[in-house]
């Protein structure tokens, strides 16, 4: 077996206990909430407040609630496991229906901006690189710079606004699947995707415009110019792919911020995705449908990073192999 | 250290924007007597005197809330960095200096805490704490210490190996005296580095919770000037949505200027800028 397959083996055999240790967090920080479901159902709807003692129990009963935290623990891993993550408590339907069409949603919002995000900012570092110290190169780091610092939830904010205004776009408004009407889909969500670029993009510009600096000076650049490439041969063919793998690894530690952002900037630009239902779930106390949103964010998260891993092991020949 | 650490521009701005921002904090409770109740005569009007940054839709003083806010925003930023550093700090140095199996513990689960998106992890937290002050600082702590525990554990582990901590283990020095002599001081610049960023990204994060309503409402945080009430009136009066943005941006800016500042002095790498 191959040094690179035996170490994405062991990467995946660590990602899976990872995940495992995510499901025991979910599930033990919701039963460490004062008052139980039961209780939190009721303080919700006031109407049911009059629940007597007997009839609380009958409901903590049907939810299994007065089994013990490890039988509880390990009918929710075999629900899961079958893929029934089980039912919500605040609408007391199954979960698996609600959340799945939302999956898309995020996926398609979080892939799109890291496109966005590898693209724009490999282009623009690549240029401020050639161009270093001009006004091209000053513009866009000032640009890296507001990027980096103002929230993106809040340029979020300003885009709805500007676009409903002067654009008569009013994009919080009509979501559509791509698979239904892809033209709709996008204008939805491309605005989203990029507000929720700019971030990752900055970071990305950052480190590849410096690492083209640093290329353009060596060796291996003069004596492609002393073999009399020209200038753009020598930018997009020699420094250029060199550039772009410190570029990949910073955008591979974004790809978690994404996701992170992806909560907020779903309920900005009201895309139906799963941050919008963490969010209700939060706030409703729905500990099933939080407990299993937890869980998912986290596998997507593990998933990313094993992609980006493995992508990594065969794009860079040096890459350290010992885990 | 000190030295370097003032003699950037960069490093100079983030401390000016730092002051200023501190000093608009003593305009919040001035205006408390005024403003506070609200012009009703003079709700929703665009930055003029004597409201030089507008009214909200009660005809409150716009500047005096996002003074408040800031206020909040700035508290809830630093309590969170001073816990998560002290207890990430603290863990973080026991767990690379002792090792043993609850540091292989730990690992995993920091590894567990890493791999959750930061924001699923405290709205997660506030599930059970509630959308309260406590809560959210409760939440963001829970989500912030990984971090600061991953990057004092390395130092840790990696002094371990250095000369001058190898020859007090030598001379006979217990445990105890290597980590208060040796291992904190060395160890405490990039704590410092971390935790003075952590000031912003906490007061970011609060801003998002605030915003999607899982935080404390009203002016109790910039985040939450940002969301509720703001949004329904945003289309006839956008400042209210602008500055306190521009607050937050200026809070972070100020936040990362001085934290990279402290890593160039920290470094002994980059003596140039």
């Amino acid at each position: 077996m191959s040094a690179s397959a035996h170490y994405l083996i062991r990467r995946a055999a660590l990602s899976v206990l990872t995940l495992w240790l995510i499901t025991i967090i979910a599930f033990a920080l919701l039963r460490i909430a004062p008052g139980d479901a039961v209780l939190a159902a009721m303080a919700r709807s006031p109407g049911e407040m009059s629940l007597s003692a007997a009839a609380m129990e009958e409901r903590r009963a049907d939810l299994g609630l007065d089994r013990s935290y490890a039988a509880q623990y390990l009918s929710w891993l075999g629900g899961l496991l079958r893929l029934d993550p089980g039912a919500s408590i605040a609408t007391g339907l199954p979960i698996g229906p609600e959340v799945a069409p939302r999956i898309a949603v995020t996926i398609q919002l979080a892939l799109l901006s890291a496109l966005t995000a590898g693209l724009a900012g490999t282009l623009a570092g690549v240029a401020a690189a050639a161009w270093k110290d001009g006004p091209f190169d000053a513009a866009a780091r000032t640009l890296a710079l507001a990027a980096l610092s103002a929230p993106a939830f809040w340029l979020g904010l300003i885009l709805v606004l500007a676009l409903a205004a002067w654009a008569n776009i009013f994009v919080a408004a009509g979501y559509r699947p791509i698979w239904d009407d892809p033209a709709a889909n996008l204008t939805r969500i491309m605005p989203a995707a990029t507000v929720l670029a700019a971030r990752p993009a900055a970071l990305v510009f950052r480190i590849v415009r410096i690492s083209t600096v640093e290329i353009l000076e060596s060796d291996f650049i003069r004596t492609a110019r002393a073999r009399g490439l020209t200038e753009t041969r020598i930018l997009w063919g020699h420094a250029f792919p060199a550039a772009a793998l410190p570029g990949i690894t910073a955008l591979g530690v974004q790809t978690v911020f994404l996701l992170s952002g992806a909560v907020v900037i779903e309920q900005v630009f009201g895309l139906p995705g799963l941050g919008r239902s963490l969010t209700e779930g939060v706030l409703t106390r729905d500990y099933p449908l939080v407990q299993f949103l937890v869980l998912l964010f986290g596998f997507f998260a593990l998933l990313t990073n094993f992609t980006m891993d493995a992508v990594y092991t065969r794009l860079d020949p040096r890459v350290r192999l010992a885990a | 250290m000190m030295k370097r650490f003032v003699a950037s521009g960069a490093t100079r701005a983030g401390l000016v924007i730092g002051l200023c921002l501190v000093l608009m904090l003593s305009i919040g409770p001035q205006m408390d007597e005024t403003d506070g109740r609200g012009d009703l005569q003079n709700t929703l009007s665009g930055p003029a005197w004597p409201h030089p940054l507008g009214t909200d839709q009660l005809g409150r003083d716009a500047l005096a809330r996002v003074a408040r806010g800031l206020r909040g925003s700035l508290l809830i930023g630093i309590s969170v960095a001073l816990i998560s550093g002290v207890v990430g700090g603290l863990v973080g140095l026991a767990s690379g200096f002792w090792r043993g199996w609850p540091d292989l513990l730990l690992q995993r689960l920091t590894d567990a805490l890493m791999a959750l998106p930061l924001l699923v992890m405290a709205l997660a937290v506030i599930a059970v704490t509630g959308p309260t002050r406590a809560g959210v600082v409760i939440a963001l702590s829970v989500a912030f210490t990984p971090l600061v525990m991953r990057v004092v554990r390395s130092s840790a582990l990696a002094l371990q190996q250095a000369g001058h901590v190898e020859a007090a283990r030598a001379s006979g020095a217990t445990d105890w005296h290597v980590i208060a002599a040796h291992l904190s001081p060395n160890a405490l610049a990039p704590w410092a580095v971390v935790v003075s960023t952590q000031v912003g990204g906490a007061a970011l994060a609060e801003a998002s919770l605030s915003f999607l309503g899982a935080g404390p409402g009203g002016d109790a945080s910039l985040g939450a000037l940002l969301g509720g009430e703001a949004q329904t009136y945003a289309f006839a009066a956008p400042w209210l949505i602008v500055w306190p943005g521009i607050a937050l941006a200026l809070v972070s800016v100020s936040a990362n200027l001085i934290g990279d500042g402290l890593a160039r002095s920290a470094s002994p790498f980059s003596r140039r800028n």
